[in-house]
């Protein structure tokens, strides 16, 4: 409606569009949240209704589902912070001249450390260690490359001529960078941390094996135990945490970018 | 433009950098001595020993074809690529002993590219020199409003915009605005007109001429339209492979006596009409004509290049035309004033080729 009144107040539609912020929010994104909000009642609603087994009753408790999804969501966290300091830092650094001969060989790697399946490392890992670092470690490592890789492209990808002005007109190498180079490449970098971000959330439940607790205690129990409604409720808050993940991810990426790109 | 000689005319615009107007800095001479650039793994230098001497508020045009070094040798002034040997030096200061970063901000650089930032607003956009010299910001807010201004964009308009919601021409007139911020004495022009259309192309170029009537900064640009070089140059260097110095010239002399099949052959075709090009109904004496038989034509302004007049003559099948200034009636021009005229710049050119000659034959 709101729309309709601004075209009317000014003839020239297109124009006044331009001139706005793109408005953060729409009614759009109340989508997911809407939708994530619903599965989570729905499941507590069924969970009230059915009677459970001992065996499942302590698992399912209220207080114990918050437990889980606390722990999955610090670790999710903590994966990204390391993964940002991490990737962000190096993948500047490889875009620098004096290092720009170290991005194929350090692409390739990643790319073959990338094509290893996470499910067998976490094995062989958990062979040795336990608990919540070698875990978020394990999958930090794991993350870093769409990070690094995207830090690298987002950086390489700034239009030469706006580079070349810049440093034309008396930037210093750094003043490039931070008022150049990362502002343009914040809306690429950001898209690689969600996906980094989105793997990380799927990817911690196969951790609950090396002890690192999380939403994978509920679906571990549903398997050993030959129960559907604990591995059920585990498998949907997952999928709820991850689709929740990406909804506020993707509000970041938007919000981080710079308005004259979006 | 109203003198014929070729020579006096580059020295009147050559000399006339101290009556620069207002506040603004006029241009300082670049002199580049023996400038070498070569880089490791070619044997061939991309610039070879290059000798140029460009005059306080002139506009020089290195004019020559795609990979003659052109490009490399104006960057090379403002250290964007460091020379390998030679020496550059801007107002008698060697600028290879000064601090690359810092010298950049006192030399304006516009490009083909116009390399905008795209996510910063237009005042940001101009704003962003005389910031990185640490303006204080009703200066620097001021300045951008008035640099606007000065190229045609409304700041009101314009000022909180972003470069994507502009046209081109807009876009590159924002370039010129940010080059022009910190009131540098020298501007570096690469291909300035380059991406935007032909009509739009030639508005730029008329107004950046206008501009430099009064600004009158030390202009280094390079293109590899020879019209354009025409248009817009006080001098034109031709640069062969390597930069090699084909010929430095006035455009009228390139125009009337290339020094060799090279610049003959960049000149290219219809050279005497892109001489006309350069002469202005002004430089003739026109006939006064008490005839009224140029009812239903429309006269020409004074201010029209010959070539326009030749045009307009064809078109209207007539061989006299009627030239107006402000209005009236001044005169009529014949296509015989034409023809005389031609002739008259071709027994010049051929008296200073011959003299030219004599010249070589005493050094040899």
């Amino acid at each position: 409606m709101s729309a309709a009144v601004d075209l009317l107040s000014d003839p020239d539609g297109r124009d006044t569009k331009l001139h706005q912020a793109p408005s953060l929010l729409t009614w759009r994104d109340l989508g997911i949240p809407l939708l994530c909000t619903a599965v989570v009642v729905g499941e507590l609603y069924y969970l009230s209704q059915v009677t459970l087994g001992a065996s499942q009753a302590n698992i399912l408790e209220i207080d114990n589902l918050v437990l889980r999804t606390r722990e999955h969501v610090v670790m999710t966290l903590t994966i990204t912070v390391i993964v940002l300091a991490l990737a962000v830092p190096f993948g500047v650094l490889i875009t620098r001249p004096r290092f720009r001969w170290l991005a194929s060989p350090v692409l390739a790697l990643g790319n073959i450390g990338q094509a290893a399946p996470i499910v067998g490392l976490l094995a062989i890992i958990g062979s040795f260690v336990f608990g919540f670092w070698p875990v978020v470690g394990m999958i930090a490592a794991f993350s870093i490359l769409p990070v690094l890789r995207n830090t690298i492209v987002g950086i390489e990808q700034v239009d030469v001529g706006v580079k070349d002005a810049a440093r034309g007109m008396g930037m210093s190498p750094m003043g490039v960078l931070m008022r150049v180079e990362l502002p343009l490449a914040i809306p690429i970098i950001a898209a690689g941390t969600r996906t980094a971000l989105i793997l990380a959330v799927a990817v911690i439940p196969l951790g609950t094996d090396m002890n690192a607790g999380a939403l994978g205690e509920l679906v571990f129990a549903g398997i050993k135990l030959n129960r559907a409604e604990s591995l059920v409720c585990g498998a949907l808050l997952i999928a709820v945490l991850a689709l929740l993940v990406d909804w506020a991810s993707g509000l970041a990426q938007r919000a981080l970018t710079p308005r004259g790109i979006r | 433009m109203s003198d014929p000689a070729p020579t006096s005319s580059t020295t009147t615009t050559g000399g006339s950098a101290d009556n620069s107007g207002g506040s603004e800095a006029g241009g300082v001479p670049i002199i580049l001595q023996g400038v070498t650039k070569k880089y490791p793994g070619t044997d061939a230098a991309a610039v070879d020993n290059i000798d140029l001497e460009i005059g306080a508020g002139e506009i020089v045009m290195l004019v020559g074809p795609s990979g003659c070094g052109k490009t490399t040798t104006m960057r090379m002034v403002n250290r964007l690529i460091e020379p390998t040997s030679g020496t550059i030096s801007i107002d008698g200061e060697d600028v290879l002993s000064l601090n690359d970063v810092k010298l950049r901000r006192t030399i304006g650089y516009v490009i083909q590219q116009i390399g905008l930032f795209p996510h910063l607003t237009i005042e940001q956009n101009v704003a962003m020199v005389p910031k990185l010299l640490g303006w204080d910001k009703s200066r620097i807010s001021t300045r951008v409003e008035e640099m606007l201004a000065v190229v045609g964009l409304d700041p009101h308009e314009f000022a909180h915009r972003f470069p994507r919601q502009l046209s081109g021409g807009q876009q590159q007139r924002v370039g010129v605005a940010r080059a022009l911020a910190a009131d540098p004495p020298i501007m570096l022009m690469d291909e300035p007109f380059g991406a935007v259309d032909p009509i739009t192309r030639t508005r730029l170029q008329d107004e950046f001429l206008n501009l430099q009537q009064k600004l009158r900064k030390t202009i280094v640009f390079v293109t590899h339209d020879f019209d354009e070089a025409v248009k817009m140059g006080d001098k034109i260097a031709v640069l062969d492979k390597g930069s090699r110095v084909a010929q430095f010239a006035a455009p009228e002399e390139i125009l009337t006596s290339p020094a060799d099949d090279f610049v003959a052959g960049f000149v290219g075709q219809g050279a005497t009409l892109k001489r006309l090009q350069l002469e202005r109904l002004d430089s003739l004496d026109l006939h006064q004509s008490s005839r009224s038989t140029h009812d239903g034509v429309t006269p020409l302004p004074v201010r029209s290049t010959l070539h326009d007049v030749l045009d307009a003559m064809i078109a209207d099948g007539r061989d006299e035309l009627p030239v107006e200034k402000d209005g009236q009636l001044i005169g009529t021009v014949t296509l015989e004033d034409l023809l005389d005229r031609v002739r008259a710049l071709r027994e010049e050119a051929d008296g200073k080729l011959s003299r030219r000659g004599d010249e070589t034959g005493g050094v040899a």
